[in-house]
């Protein structure tokens, strides 16, 4: 456990994003970094079907927390569960509904460096490319103000000036005790991004 | 009719003229004539029962004059009733329940009569005749206590000799320290350590015997116990696991030691011995079979190993270090085997290691007993606690890797063994180089606490007289490797091989030289123009790094040069700058030319200076040189 | 040196003195052995001689050589008997007169002879007419001499050095047995009470961490630190010295799985491995047997400069990280944060 940042790694124009990925993974073997497996972090929305007014009720997996659940809602409230959580959910049909193709998830490779875990991962929502997400993670660090200058540096090394300010979900709460949730909820603030973005960018269908 | 306990006296309330005086020390007064007691005296003197009396024949106990008339009238009828006499009897016991009837609820309504006790002195006895009856009765006591005593000694005896009694009381103890059962006849017990965690295959059911059933055969034994326990024949005798560790000369592993070694303390189990004893015997015999076959399953299934391990019949074999080789092997003696010199082998049993797999092996059966209970009751079973846990907590892949590993036995104890080596080699290095080098001096101190596999030593090096100058090292001991800390941060990594334990130690004894020969420097004033723990610059030796010092005296006039070398030793090196003009005579420049050195650095005999160790010579040297 | 030749003279005119009294008592008793015959003409020149030879001694001896010259023409006036006795007394009164006369002499002279210092037996030396001839005496009088005057340089120095700080041992031996007397031993085997007072103050001292205690195995403590939020340390002392140091991440736990203390694992991160190291040295470092809740106090405020571990960059070269890793050293006088590979 430690204290992570997710940031979104713009893709230029003209260029495939598996190029992109491939050329950050090259740039963190370079810099020491080890390959240790990959990962999966997915999010699936359920919407209330109850409620005269929606409520989404988002489920988050990460392959870093194999036992957990994660169930966010709209105010920001998350709740770390078991596995047994999930089906848990398939007898809430009659509350909540999951919407269909909403299912996201941010792929790819975990690399180790020292004490940082590097997670570049491709998103793809319902099947389809979207964007890059960069996640550092320094492990012994429990708070995110003491160790955000430690991680900017490897951050810019890596992504450059994308990494000038603490994530925007962090900034509240740079002093507390770092928790596995809120590596979620940025997660899931980037993924309601892509999503918002693939909305604006195909509205016919 | 009053009851002999509590007597109670029936009065007026105004004490009036005794009527009657019983036999009992009751008074009977005669009520006051009041105009109501009067009304009821009279009122008692009519008789309300005349008519019915008159038809029944049946006397009141008011009416003495009736009663003349029915005895009068008695004769007559005697055979027409036959119960005659019982049914007087009865009439005389109603009236006076009657009338008792009546007194109580006179007292009970406190308005014409108050009852209260009078105290009366007991009757007096006689000092002599209450002794007398008091020896009696204390006599017949004395006479049911002995009486008692007799019976619980003849019950005593009768349990003695009879050996129905004594089964069953031994049985009631078997049954205490182990499990019992009754199929059909026979009894049945069980010895394996299947209830208490194991998963062994073999089982260890014993049947329990009653001794007099054998002797009824016709010998008569004297037994100790009339209980006896058959144990299945392959657990009969005595077995433990012998844990060695030898250091082969050659790599081919001694295959033919593998034979049957028994210490003569551990003797065969003489048949008569108290059935406790045979039990737990067995036991252990059972336990040690568990223990190896679980060793010799993972000795085949673990393939990873370097050198594979080995097990040939009741021996099993692996490579702890190059040259060193542990063997685990199954003793079990059963008393039928021919005799084995062993006289010229001696024993080289390590109690230590032996008793850690015991320990390992009590664990495992520990962990497979205890298993918390499924939390929600739906959940899956056999989870601990804390892997329940490891969802709402969301921890990390890595925790909980590090939670599912689960090392096997052989591997455990084969970490174990290589710790064990490695430490007492290290130790076997430190003490040797504290006993032959006698100028630094080397201290080492143990940690007072080690684990099973990490023990951490510390070692200064000091000189005598200047001790606080220190050089100072800590050894972590782990399982194939020592870590050294020094003082100022660095750290390094030692395999097992115990030469590199000596050089470094070696290295170490020649940086305290110079850290020394700095530190002296400081205090007389001296420039240190440049000091090297470890410089490449020198002689090509057979191992180790010179440490070098190069200082200027506070006059600046003299330079001093100091190597120390692991090989070729110590050396000093003394050059004057300018020529001073003033001659000295110091007891370390031993010729009249030193006092015109100039130009070439000349090499001084450290060993004609003056001084207990190196470090005091140089200090003197030093003095000295600071002054010209 | 004058004093000295003068002293010498005078020795000398009184062993003359003397040599002259013994002369002059032998004369008494020679003339009076032989008795009246030899004497006759002697009291005119007696007289004479008497009176002349009082004063000098030369003269004196002059005198008694006349004396011996008169000898020869004692027979010449023999028939006077009564002159001759009375000559006889008058010259024996006159020697004796010599003798007390010369005997206040040698009183006068051997008053002037200032007292030698007296060098206990070493003075029966002299006496000895053996050693005479020998040097010892003085040898050793100049050697006596000698030590008399390093023990003073000798005080002064220690009164020196006694003020000098870098001191090269702390050993009994060449120090004041009397200051050790009593704490020598006392950093391995303090009472439990020292101990724990001496922890409770460690943890007044530092409000930023938290200290907790126990006796897992009876005597020897296992002191676990907690610093900010950063790190957690634990600590085993034997008495008061440091025997055993481990540090792990805020997240991770000294526990094992049934609860009791586990000192032997290590943490997974590299870092506070790095750290654990460091602090092992840093427990050689901050050693005194001689001052142990010193060296424990000095050893837990370096630990405390780690409270910064991630939040600083390194005083050598200006950033964070250095091989992925924070500057996990702290100086060991001003607690400055360096990196592994910055600080030499």
């Amino acid at each position: 456990m430690g204290v992570s940042c997710v940031y979104m790694y713009p893709v230029p124009e003209g260029r495939s994003g598996a190029h992109v990925v491939e050329v950050l993974q090259k740039q963190v073997e370079t810099i020491g970094g080890v390959k240790m497996g990959s990962f999966v972090v997915d999010c699936e929305s359920y919407l209330s079907i109850m409620l005269s007014v929606s409520k989404t009720l988002q489920i988050l997996h990460n392959t870093e927390y194999p036992a957990s659940c994660f169930a966010v809602l709209d105010s920001g409230a998350t709740l770390v569960a078991d596995t047994l959580f999930n089906g848990l959910l398939s007898h809430l049909k009659a509350y909540y509904q999951a919407r269909k193709g909403s299912k996201i998830e941010s792929k790819g490779n975990r690399y180790q460096l020292a004490d940082f875990v590097i997670k570049i991962g491709s998103v793809t929502l319902s099947g389809s490319f979207k964007g890059i997400l960069v996640e550092v993670e320094y492990c012994p660090s429990v708070i995110a103000s003491e160790c955000w200058n430690l991680m900017k540096e490897l951050l810019q090394s890596l992504i450059g000036n994308i990494a000038e300010s603490p994530p925007p979900s962090l900034k509240m709460k740079m002093d507390e005790i770092y928790t596995p949730a809120m590596t979620m909820l940025q997660y899931l603030e980037h993924f309601n991004n892509f999503r918002k973005a693939a909305a604006v960018s195909q509205p016919p269908r | 009719m009053a009851a002999p306990s509590v007597n109670i006296s029936v009065e007026s309330a105004i004490e009036h003229q005794i009527q009657e005086v019983r036999y009992d020390g009751q008074e009977i007064y005669v009520a006051p004539l009041s105009m109501s007691e009067n009304l009821s005296k009279l009122a008692h003197k009519i008789d309300f029962y005349k008519d019915e009396s008159e038809e029944k024949g049946k006397p009141t106990s008011e009416g003495e004059k009736e009663s003349d008339e029915e005895k009068v009238l008695a004769p007559f009828q005697p055979s027409l009733w036959p119960w005659d006499s019982v049914r007087n009897k009865l009439k005389a016991a109603y009236t006076e329940i009657s009338v008792l009837y009546d007194v109580l609820n006179i007292v009970k309504e406190k308005h014409y009569m108050v009852t209260d006790p009078v105290n009366q002195d007991g009757p007096e006895l006689k000092a002599p005749l209450q002794m007398l009856a008091k020896k009696r009765s204390l006599v017949a006591a004395a006479h049911i206590l002995s009486n008692g005593a007799e019976r619980l000694k003849r019950v005593q005896n009768e349990m003695a000799s009879v050996t129905q009694e004594n089964f069953l009381m031994e049985l009631l103890k078997l049954r205490k320290n182990w499990r019992l059962k009754k199929v059909h006849n026979t009894i049945l017990g069980e010895l394996s350590y299947k209830s208490a965690g194991s998963r062994f295959w073999q089982g260890g059911t014993f049947e329990v015997l009653k001794t007099s059933d054998l002797a009824a055969e016709g010998e008569i034994v004297p037994r100790k116990s009339s209980l006896d326990v058959i144990i299945p024949s392959e657990l009969e005798g005595v077995a433990y696991i012998l844990v060695e560790v030898k250091s082969v000369v050659s790599d081919l592993m001694n295959i033919t030691s593998a034979t049957l070694k028994m210490p003569s303390s551990l003797g065969p189990v003489s048949a008569d011995t108290y059935w406790q004893l045979k039990l737990e015997t067995a036991q252990n015999v059972l336990f040690c079979k568990e223990l190896f076959a679980q060793l010799a399953r993972e000795a085949v299934q673990i393939k990873k190993a370097s050198t594979p391990h080995m097990v040939v019949g009741n021996q099993i074999l692996t490579n702890v270090f190059p040259g060193v080789q542990l063997s685990i092997v199954l003793c079990h003696h059963t008393g039928k085997e021919k005799k084995v010199n062993l006289s010229s082998e001696k024993l080289e049993h390590n109690h230590v290691l032996e008793h850690s797999l015991h320990q390992l092996l009590r664990e495992v059966h520990d962990r497979n007993l205890k298993c918390s209970a499924p939390h929600p009751v739906n959940a899956m079973l056999g989870m601990t606690r804390k892997r329940r846990l490891a969802g709402p907590r969301a921890m990390s892949r890595q925790e909980l890797m590090e939670m599912g590993e689960n090392e096997s036995l052989l591997e455990q104890i084969l970490k174990q063994t290589k710790h064990a080596v490695l430490r007492i080699r290290s130790m076997h290095v430190i003490d040797q180089m504290a006993v032959s080098i006698q100028d630094p001096q080397l201290c080492a101190h143990w940690s007072c606490l080690n684990s099973s596999l990490e023990s951490s030593v510390r070692v200064s090096v000091t000189s005598y007289g200047y001790e606080s100058i220190r050089t100072s090292l800590v050894l972590t001991i782990g399982i194939d490797l020592i870590r050294v800390v020094m003082k100022d941060g660095r750290v390094c990594t030692l395999s097992f091989e115990e030469t590199e334990l000596r050089d470094l130690l070696q290295w170490q004894i020649c940086q305290h030289h110079t850290h020394s020969i700095q530190h002296l420097a400081k205090v007389q004033g001296w420039q240190v123009l440049s000091g090297i723990v470890s410089s490449g610059f020198g002689d090509m030796e057979a191992y180790g790094t010179t440490s070098n010092v190069l200082m200027a005296s506070p006059r600046s006039n003299v330079i001093v040069s100091f190597h120390s070398n692991p090989v070729s030793g110590s050396k000093l090196w003394v050059k004057k700058v300018e020529p001073s003009i003033e001659t000295h005579h110091s007891p370390a420049v031993t010729a009249n030319k030193w006092a015109s050195l100039s130009g070439e650095f000349q090499e001084v005999n450290l060993q004609l200076l003056e001084g207990r160790n190196l470090v005091g010579k140089i200090d003197m040297l030093m003095a000295r040189l600071s002054l010209s | 040196m004058n004093k000295d030749t003068t002293q010498a003279e005078l020795i000398f005119q009184s062993i003359h003195l003397i040599q002259k009294l013994r002369h002059d008592v032998g004369q008494v008793f020679k003339d009076l052995s032989d008795g009246i015959s030899e004497y006759i003409e002697e009291p005119a020149e007696k007289d004479e001689n008497d009176g002349g030879s009082n004063k000098d001694v030369s003269k004196d001896k002059a005198a008694t050589q006349d004396q011996k010259d008169t000898t020869g023409p004692s027979h010449e006036k023999s028939e006077e008997h009564h002159e001759k006795h009375r000559a006889i007394l008058k010259t024996l009164k006159k020697s004796l007169e010599t003798i007390s006369h010369d005997f206040s002499d040698l009183e006068k002279t051997g008053a002037n002879i200032g007292p030698v210092q007296m060098f206990s037996n070493i003075d029966n030396l002299s006496l000895d007419p053996v050693d005479k001839n020998t040097v010892t005496h003085s040898q050793l009088l100049q050697s006596y001499k000698w030590t008399n005057k390093m023990h003073e340089l000798s005080d002064q120095a220690v009164t020196i050095l006694g003020q000098n700080t870098l001191k090269r041992t702390q050993s009994p031996k060449f120090t004041n047995v009397k200051k050790l007397k009593g704490n020598t031993l006392s950093a391995w085997v303090a009472p439990q009470q020292t101990v724990d007072q001496c922890l409770s103050v460690l943890n007044q001292d530092h409000p930023g961490s938290n200290f907790t205690w126990s006796r897992p195995l009876g005597g020897c403590a296992a002191l676990q630190i907690e610093i900010g939020k950063t790190l957690k340390a634990v600590v085993v002392l034997r008495g008061l010295t440091i025997e055993w140091v481990k540090i792990k991440g805020f997240d991770e736990t000294f526990k094992t799985d049934d609860g009791q203390i586990d000192i032997w694992s290590s943490s997974r991160y590299q870092v506070f491995q790095k750290l654990t190291h460091h602090a092992e040295a840093a427990s050689l470092h901050y050693y005194a047997p001689t001052k142990p809740d010193l060296a424990i106090k000095s050893f837990v405020m370096w630990l405390h400069g780690f409270s910064n571990l991630f939040s600083v960059p390194c005083q050598k070269c200006g950033k964070y990280l250095q091989n992925n890793m924070p500057p996990t050293w702290r100086d060991y006088r001003n607690r400055k944060p360096f990196h592994d590979v910055c600080r030499m």
